[in-house]
């Protein structure tokens, strides 16, 4: 289940909420109320074998072969991607499934597994984020008249829904993972808080605690507090390590972030913590992401690209024109030749370590077949345009210092 | 396709397909074959044989291969070996070898896991657990979580 920044619950992390019809804000519904009874609805649609329609991000990604979010939870409980059907009948939560049929969707259980998105706190306003994830990017977009200035009301800023919250994590047997976003997640106090509450209340022991960082923190305090937990993953949001990823990830500096992402490298080994590179692949990363999968094949560590991105439209990947595709498209197929030719087996555990290669091989084949098949949304282009300019100007930088093969694409645009 | 209403009514099998090697110069190996407490060859092992056949899934896989009668010194070479299982496309033979266990008659010189059932005794391999969970655990997959 996932709690987003204002507190609205969703059942998915990575559900696409203008198609999720089923929301409530914790400060309203209670989070046992939602899973148990709110969630009805979409159980039953799924019991009915109904594709519930904010589960498209999933099903897209299926389609290119990149492993999906619905196919990591599976596996969780013991259902084989590959063999469904077969497998569907011994999953560890078949009698659980089989209650919530004859309940019309409803269950007894609570949430193990949860996304934490903790507010929009954040010191860093990366080019494809949104208002609604990062309060610089807020300021800036506010500041040049694209959005209205909103109001900020992150969840976990009221000590009463964090206390509310924990009580529903303290209350929940077997409670297995938890995973923490922000903003940036070690700015927000509630981070903080939680982990302390959780460890005080002996709820350590048994659960793993992930969380991405945008590598700008060091926090003595909290790496401390996490090595008290059972088990730590931690997700380094990077998008490349060429210099593409000032302009994205901006005002972060790649040197910056290198530095940060070694010290990081370095905590995780020395704590036998997960560590794997978050990537948010756009139409200005894509043609960059070899150099952090020659990275993470050289160091050892995995990589977990995000979905297709979905939104902003215009950063999608598929609104490159073909020849740039076609360029990437080679660099890719030319990594995955240097390493192997081939991924030997789809690994639907992209944190498996003792496959660290294959998990890196399986994701860039996937985009692979995502660039080579997809729709051409080229015509998004003034969209992109329109939106860079405008960002360029208050930040003073120039895309083409840093992907000049990509002129003749933008300048048809009007930049 | 089928809806998970259905799927929860459904007892789904599993296939698999197992060759057994019979080596030997002047005697065939003689055994007993057992897949899930199910006799599929019981006598002398003539020729290489592939058997195939289906389990429950939530059946948890046993195999076990008896080598009886063996006269060292009539044929030193006689015996079987397991060269391939198969279920769901999957070959698990080498899992399977490295989480058997082999009681027989010379266990002080000859106690490594092998997929040579060369000793007269019992070769066993028990997932102790249903297949789908087994082949999670082989291939790495990670947590398998349970609401109890």
């Amino acid at each position: 289940m996932r709690i987003r920044a204002n507190g609205e619950m969703r059942y998915c992390r990575w559900s696409q909420p203008d198609k999720d019809h089923v929301a409530a804000n914790i400060r309203d519904v209670d989070p046992e109320t939602f899973f148990q009874e709110h969630m009805s609805p979409i159980r039953q649609t799924m019991l009915r074998g109904e594709k519930y329609p904010a589960c498209e991000d999933c099903i897209v990604m299926e389609q290119y072969g990149k492993v999906s979010g619905r196919e990591k939870q599976m596996i969780k409980v013991g259902i084989d991607p590959d063999q469904f059907k077969q497998s569907f009948s011994t999953n560890t939560y078949v009698s659980k499934f089989r209650q919530s049929a004859e309940n019309n969707g409803r269950t007894d259980l609570l949430p193990v597994d949860w996304q934490i998105d903790l507010g929009s706190l954040c010191n860093s306003a990366c080019v494809f984020c949104t208002e609604k994830s990062s309060s610089r990017l807020r300021a800036e977009l506010f500041k040049l008249g694209i959005i209205d200035k909103g109001k900020v009301n992150d969840w976990s800023g009221d000590p009463a829904l964090v206390k509310k919250f924990v009580n529903v994590l303290a209350n929940t047997p077997r409670l297995h993972y938890l995973h923490f976003i922000g903003g940036e997640t070690l700015m927000n106090n509630g981070f903080k808080i939680i982990l302390q509450e959780l460890v005080a209340r002996g709820i350590n022991t048994e659960c793993t605690i992930g969380f991405t960082t945008n590598l700008t923190i060091w926090d003595e305090e909290i790496n401390d507090l996490l090595k008290k937990f059972k088990e730590v993953q931690v997700g380094v949001s990077i998008e490349t390590l060429t210099e593409v990823n000032d302009y994205l990830r901006w005002p972060i500096k790649i040197n910056d972030a290198k530095q940060m992402l070694e010290k990081y490298v370095r905590l995780a080994k020395s704590n036998n913590w997960y560590l794997t590179v978050r990537t948010t692949p756009t139409v200005f990363s894509v043609s960059r992401m070899v150099s952090l999968y020659e990275y993470c094949a050289k160091n050892n560590v995995n990589i977990e690209s995000c979905n297709f991105l979905d939104k902003p439209e215009f950063m999608r990947p598929s609104v490159l024109p073909d020849n740039i595709k076609q360029d990437t498209v080679q660099d890719l197929k030319d990594f995955v030749n240097r390493h192997g030719s081939t991924s030997k087996e789809k690994n639907y555990n992209s944190r498996d370590r003792s496959d660290t290669l294959n998990v890196l091989l399986t994701d860039a084949e996937a985009w692979i077949t995502y660039l080579s098949g997809t729709t051409d949304e080229s015509y998004r282009v003034n969209d992109l345009v329109q939106y860079i300019k405008k960002l360029e100007s208050s930040r003073q930088n120039k895309i083409l210092k840093y992907l000049p093969e990509y002129e003749n694409f933008l300048r048809s645009a009007g930049y | 396709m089928k809806t998970f209403y259905d799927l929860l009514d459904t007892r789904s099998r599993i296939g698999y397909s197992c060759e057994l090697i019979s080596l030997f110069e002047t005697v065939d190996p003689d055994i007993v074959f057992e897949i899930n407490d199910k006799v599929v060859h019981d006598g002398p092992l003539h020729e290489t044989k592939i058997f195939n056949g289906t389990f429950d899934a939530d059946t948890h896989l046993k195999v076990e291969i008896k080598l009886h009668g063996k006269e060292y010194n009539k044929d030193s070479v006689s015996a079987v070996r397991l060269n391939s299982f198969v279920v769901d496309d999957l070959e698990i033979k080498q899992q399977m070898t490295n989480n058997s266990v082999y009681e027989h008659d010379s266990p002080g010189t000859h106690a490594t896991v092998t997929d040579h059932i060369g000793w007269n005794g019992t070769w066993k391999f028990d997932a102790g657990m249903p297949f789908y969970h087994f082949k999670h655990k082989i291939k790495n997959r990670g947590w398998l979580i349970t609401p109890e």
